[in-house]
């Protein structure tokens, strides 16, 4: 009877002949591997895996320490705020590119910022590829500022900025924070600089982050 | 090399004056005494799991396999997933097809990791000039060749089921058990193992049991 034409529940078996030849071709495999190997075999995954473990574990501190320090820089870096001039004409505007993240900045002009004792930083001059563009212009008005920000805030999302924030700075500055923009500074205060020649911010200046950036407008 | 018979070691109490079933039970009584000591991760149980299995195993991913090295390697993973996993099982698994079952797993992934290595190192020596092994001489190493080849010819499936079943002597429901598919399953896959070993051995090499 073949497999074929089997239709009873019985299940074939190999000749005796080819049964043994089976038993002779298994013959020919090696010994097997000794107790001592074994135990190697299993010391060594031990081993591996302790090593996995203790560099996914330093792989996880060093990540969390980065982005503590990240955030402690970032922190540091927006705080920090130069004190109002009495008198000075300040329009405080906030303009947030990501909506929920707006920080609401609507101190009096004539209030003192907070004594915190810090000194409001001297801008920088921009690399020599990138020259001020000094003019004695007065501040802008509401209207081009308000224009300006709404161009600005159209240019960060065309560069895919996903973090920005503009401020308008209570001594007359005018602060704007770029994170995530995936250009470099230097493009960055070039391309801000061609953009804001058209609303009169004079002079851009780098805080040495890298992806950040901030312009002041002299008056 | 061993001779077949001293090669599969005999469970230490069978005498064989009480029968399969008493020879069965005693096995049974081992597996939960060996499985009870890897649970303890006792090391004396590794020296053990070699001593009743580690032939066996070595033969079957011999005859899966087809390579020494690899074989070597597949008992060696399957005696270390034995011991890491034996707490995962329970007291009365039976060994035998447990373990099978893990080496048969073991040498799948071996052959999956292979076969794109394999099928790169073809295409590589496609333009060399072949050299023909050497010619068999005697009728029984030309019929060890033919049985060699014959088995390399068959699926992974359908050679896991004949060398478990024909080489090892696993009853079909341990070989189910060992493989993890039905009863069916086995007896579908005998069947066709045996048919197409038949056309390439010869027609010599059927029967049927009753």
């Amino acid at each position: 009877m073949t497999p074929a034409t089997d239709t009873t529940n019985r299940t074939p078996e190999l000749s005796p002949e080819h049964t043994a030849l089976l038993h002779k071709l298994a013959d020919e495999a090696p010994a097997p591997p000794n107790a001592a190997v074994i135990r190697a075999g299993l010391l060594a995954r031990v081993r591996r895996r302790r090593v996995r473990a203790i560099g996914v574990v330093a792989a996880a501190a060093v990540v969390v320490l980065a982005l503590g320090l990240g955030a402690v820089i970032a922190s540091r870096t927006q705080t920090v705020e130069p004190p109002a001039i009495a008198g000075h004409n300040n329009n405080d505007h906030d303009v947030d590119v990501n909506a929920g993240a707006n920080e609401n900045n609507s101190q009096n002009n004539a209030t003192p910022a907070p004594d915190d004792g810090a000194v409001p930083p001297a801008p920088l001059p921009l690399p020599d590829e990138n020259p001020p563009v000094q003019r004695a212009t007065p501040i802008a008005a509401d209207a081009s500022l308000a224009a300006m920000q709404d161009g600005v805030s159209t240019w960060l999302r065309a560069v895919g900025a996903d973090r920005a924030r503009i401020t308008k700075l209570p001594r007359g500055g005018l602060s704007i924070s770029v994170a995530g923009s995936g250009l470099s500074p230097g493009e960055l205060s070039a391309d801000l600089a061609v953009l804001l020649q058209h609303y009169d911010i004079v002079s851009v200046r780098l805080d040495g982050h890298g992806l950040r950036c901030s312009l002041s407008q002299l008056h | 090399m061993a001779a077949p018979a001293q090669r599969h070691p005999a469970p230490a109490t069978s005498n064989g004056s009480g029968g399969p079933a008493a020879d069965r039970a005693v096995i049974a009584l081992e597996d939960a005494a060996l499985l009870a000591q890897l649970r303890k991760r006792d090391e004396r149980a590794l020296d053990q799991l070699l001593h009743r299995f580690g032939d066996a195993l070595m033969r079957t991913a011999w005859l899966v396999l087809g390579d020494g090295s690899a074989a070597d390697d597949a008992v060696q993973q399957t005696l270390i997933a034995a011991w890491e996993g034996a707490h995962r099982t329970r007291l009365n698994t039976p060994l035998r097809p447990w373990l099978f079952g893990i080496l048969t797993n073991i040498c799948r992934k071996w052959q999956r990791s292979t076969t794109r290595r394999r099928r790169h190192e073809q295409a590589a020596a496609a333009g060399r000039v072949e050299v023909d092994p050497p010619e068999p001489v005697t009728d029984e190493a030309l019929a060890l060749e033919r049985m060699r080849q014959a088995l390399a010819a068959l699926s992974v499936p359908l050679r896991e089921v004949v060398v478990l079943r024909f080489e090892q002597g696993l009853s079909v429901d341990e070989t189910a058990d060992a493989l993890g598919i039905a009863v069916g399953t086995v007896k579908s896959r005998t069947h066709a193992a045996v048919a197409e070993l038949r056309r390439r051995l010869g027609a010599a090499g059927f029967e049927t049991e009753p």
